[in-house]
């Protein structure tokens, strides 16, 4: 268990020295999540009341277009010289290999969500308000939901062609329940709807987030290997 | 005593492609073993199942003969693969620390084994993506030396390096439980105990001294 | 000798199918002929559904056992789904649009389904993007699993989602006389066995494609 857990938290200390390496990755990712920002606004009217209603959707579609992009990073930098093999190699459960690409997803995913608030509410004349701290319980939730089925996807992605598009794919239709928490949320954070029922939502998520990060967790053996 | 890994009846099929068929072969202590044969014969692969790193199409492995003994037998066993397995993007000293959290060891082994394969002092501090292909190569025997193996699976260890430190790789190696894939067979043959000649599916043991 | 039994059945099972549907079952009162594709569209839903707990199933089989023949029958299970649920997609709206006067509807039976089939096409597209191997099988059953789980949850959010929101349309209220119901279940039978033809055919295939493809990889 120790052992462990200090892989896994030796996994996530390496994974980001490396991000912030070759940190053209993760601006690029930020610098697209902008760009679907500013593009929907040109689906719109000027000032039409469409776009108000519709923001909160806008903004977690720019995060987990940007998100998807992220998470096929993880284990292309495994893959590169095969130091893949070496982790698998490893005395230890594979699912703490899981564990450690795990929380460097997280973490990356929740530093783009975060970075993607500031533009979203710049650009879409958001005022700020103490009902945003509910996002300081979304975001998490929602990133480490998109981290614990992207990781397992990311992983499986490797070794296919068209690495980015796969993870893609397979991402956006299984996170569909998390994106509807999360917008469902983000109105209720915006003042943009009456009181629903926060607990719910929240709920939802962390049940998303568990049953899929202990899937990822027994099938990540399989994942390894050729 | 058990065999350290025993293959029976083990195939590897790539796609349509069979790779191996029907393999038996037992790795036993202090065997140092040679695996020689053409390209594209299925070396590597037979390799990585005994390293435990691809499991078999059919067929089974077994580690110690016992359920638990592939944890034993991870603990114990060091792997140098065809590629380097590092990060191009962490400096040799930063690959080898982090291997060694990995394993939680500590940073004096990381120390003395880089002066050993003559990576210490500025080399160690460079970006790997910058090494020599020699250079890249010691960092790999390092890495795979890291934990002390008595077990060690070697596929071209031997390339690269220059002949000063092959020598002192093949002293190390005498002590040990060996598999080697290589076509440098000359220098592999002065440690070799057991041959095996690898191709069309098959592996087939030559008498040493023989060839 | 399994498909020639099964083809000796499917052939007047699905001319039964065809009577019942258009002749025996009577004329929906409100809606007219354009009900009658409702029988096709019900036994292809629930006939949807079957294929992916069957691909499911046999998914579970290949990463416990590694037989690959497990995954032959799964990724099979999937193409017929597919082609299935696809087939439901398209009579879903050509009934919906005289009935409710609408193509879609956003309702959670239907949103789950078109979640559903988007994750099927993702496993045909995850397939078609690899090269063969054991681990192509692997993680195609890994999704086999993923997405089978994720159903019951995109559903119920899904619902969650529906139930703030006033739903205008519902897809209940049909009252179904004894003869349609007959129908229904009939056309049910005959495309389970339709779905059993398919699939003992494509396995066979598959099984052929892959005999020719050793053949050719070079080994005796």
């Amino acid at each position: 268990m120790r052992e462990g857990l200090n892989a896994a938290l030796a996994i996530l200390r390496k994974d980001l020295v490396l991000e912030v390496r070759s940190r053209e990755g993760f601006l690029s990712n930020l610098f697209f999540a902008l760009l679907v920002l500013i593009l929907f606004n040109f689906g719109f009217d000027p000032g039409s009341a469409a776009i108000v209603e519709g923001k909160a959707a806008i903004f977690w579609i720019a995060v987990v277009f940007a998100s998807a992009l992220t998470l096929s990073r993880t284990f292309q930098r495994e893959s590169a010289e095969s130091a893949i093999h070496a982790l698998a190699l490893l005395p230890l459960d594979p699912a703490w290999i899981f564990v450690g690409k795990f929380l460097t997803n997280f973490c990356v995913i929740l530093l783009l969500m975060t970075l993607t608030l500031p533009l979203f509410i710049i650009f879409f004349d958001v005022s700020v308000s103490w009902r945003m701290w509910l996002l300081a319980a979304v975001c998490p939730l929602a990133a480490a939901g998109m981290a614990a089925v992207g990781t397992l996807f990311g992983a499986m992605a490797e070794s296919t062609r068209l690495r980015e598009v796969v993870v893609s794919i397979l991402l956006y239709p299984i996170i569909v329940p998390l994106l509807i928490a999360s917008v469902q949320l983000m109105r209720q954070a915006l003042k943009l709807t009456g009181e629903i029922e926060n607990w719910h939502w929240m709920g939802m998520m962390v049940v998303f987030d568990l049953i899929f990060f202990a899937a990822a967790l027994v099938v990540f053996d399989y994942v390894l290997g050729e | 005593m058990a065999p350290i890994v025993r293959l029976s009846g083990v195939d590897k099929v790539y796609g349509t492609r069979p790779v191996l068929q029907n393999i038996q072969f037992e790795l036993r202590e202090k065997d140092r073993i040679l695996l020689f044969g053409p390209n594209g014969v299925g070396k590597s692969t037979l390799l990585k199942i005994l390293a435990s790193l691809t499991p078999p199409t059919s067929g089974s492995i077994s580690f110690y003969e016992d359920r638990a003994g592939l944890r034993l037998f991870r603990r114990r066993m060091g792997y140098l693969g065809h590629e380097s397995l590092l990060y191009p993007d962490l400096s040799g000293e930063e690959n080898l620390l982090f291997f060694a959290a990995l394993r939680g060891l500590g940073r004096d082994r990381c120390r003395s084994l880089l002066a050993q394969v003559g990576l210490d002092g500025e080399a160690a501090q460079r970006r790997v993506r910058f090494y020599s292909a020699g250079m890249k190569q010691r960092l790999s025997v390092a890495r795979a030396l890291l934990h002390d193996p008595e077990i060690l699976l070697l596929d071209e260890p031997f390339n690269a390096l220059d002949s000063g430190f092959v020598s002192s790789f093949l002293q190390w190696i005498r002590s040990r439980t060996v598999v080697m894939v290589t076509h440098q067979v000359e220098l592999a043959r002065s440690v070799a105990t057991r041959q095996f000649e690898v191709g069309n599916g098959k592996v087939v043991e030559k008498l040493v001294g023989a060839a | 000798m399994m498909r020639s039994f099964l083809l000796v059945l499917l052939y007047p099972m699905m001319v039964l199918a065809l009577y019942c549907a258009f002749l025996y079952a009577p004329r929906e009162a409100v809606m007219g002929e354009v009900q009658r594709i409702f029988y096709f569209h019900f036994a292809l839903g629930w006939l949807s559904f079957l294929a992916y707990f069957i691909l499911f199933v046999f998914s579970v089989a290949y990463l416990a056992t590694g037989v690959r023949r497990y995954d032959t029958w799964a990724s099979a299970s999937a193409e017929i789904g597919v082609i299935f649920s696809t087939l439901v997609l398209i009579t879903g709206p050509l009934w919906a649009k005289p009935v409710w006067n609408t193509w879609w509807t956003w309702d959670p039976r239907l949103t789950t389904f078109l979640m559903l089939w988007l994750m099927y096409v993702a496993y045909l597209l995850l397939r078609a993007n690899m090269e063969e191997s054991d681990r192509k099988y692997r993680i195609s059953a890994i999704l086999g699993i993923i997405a089978f789980i994720d159903v019951p949850i995109t559903f119920m959010s899904i619902r969650w989602w529906r139930s703030i929101h006033p739903v205008v349309i519902t897809s209940k209220g049909m009252n179904l006389e004894r003869e349609m119901k007959i129908t229904m279940f009939v056309a049910l039978g005959a495309f389970v066995v339709l779905y059993a033809v398919l699939l003992h055919l494509r396995v066979q295939q598959k099984d052929q494609e892959y005999r020719i493809g050793i053949g050719h990889g070079g080994l005796a």
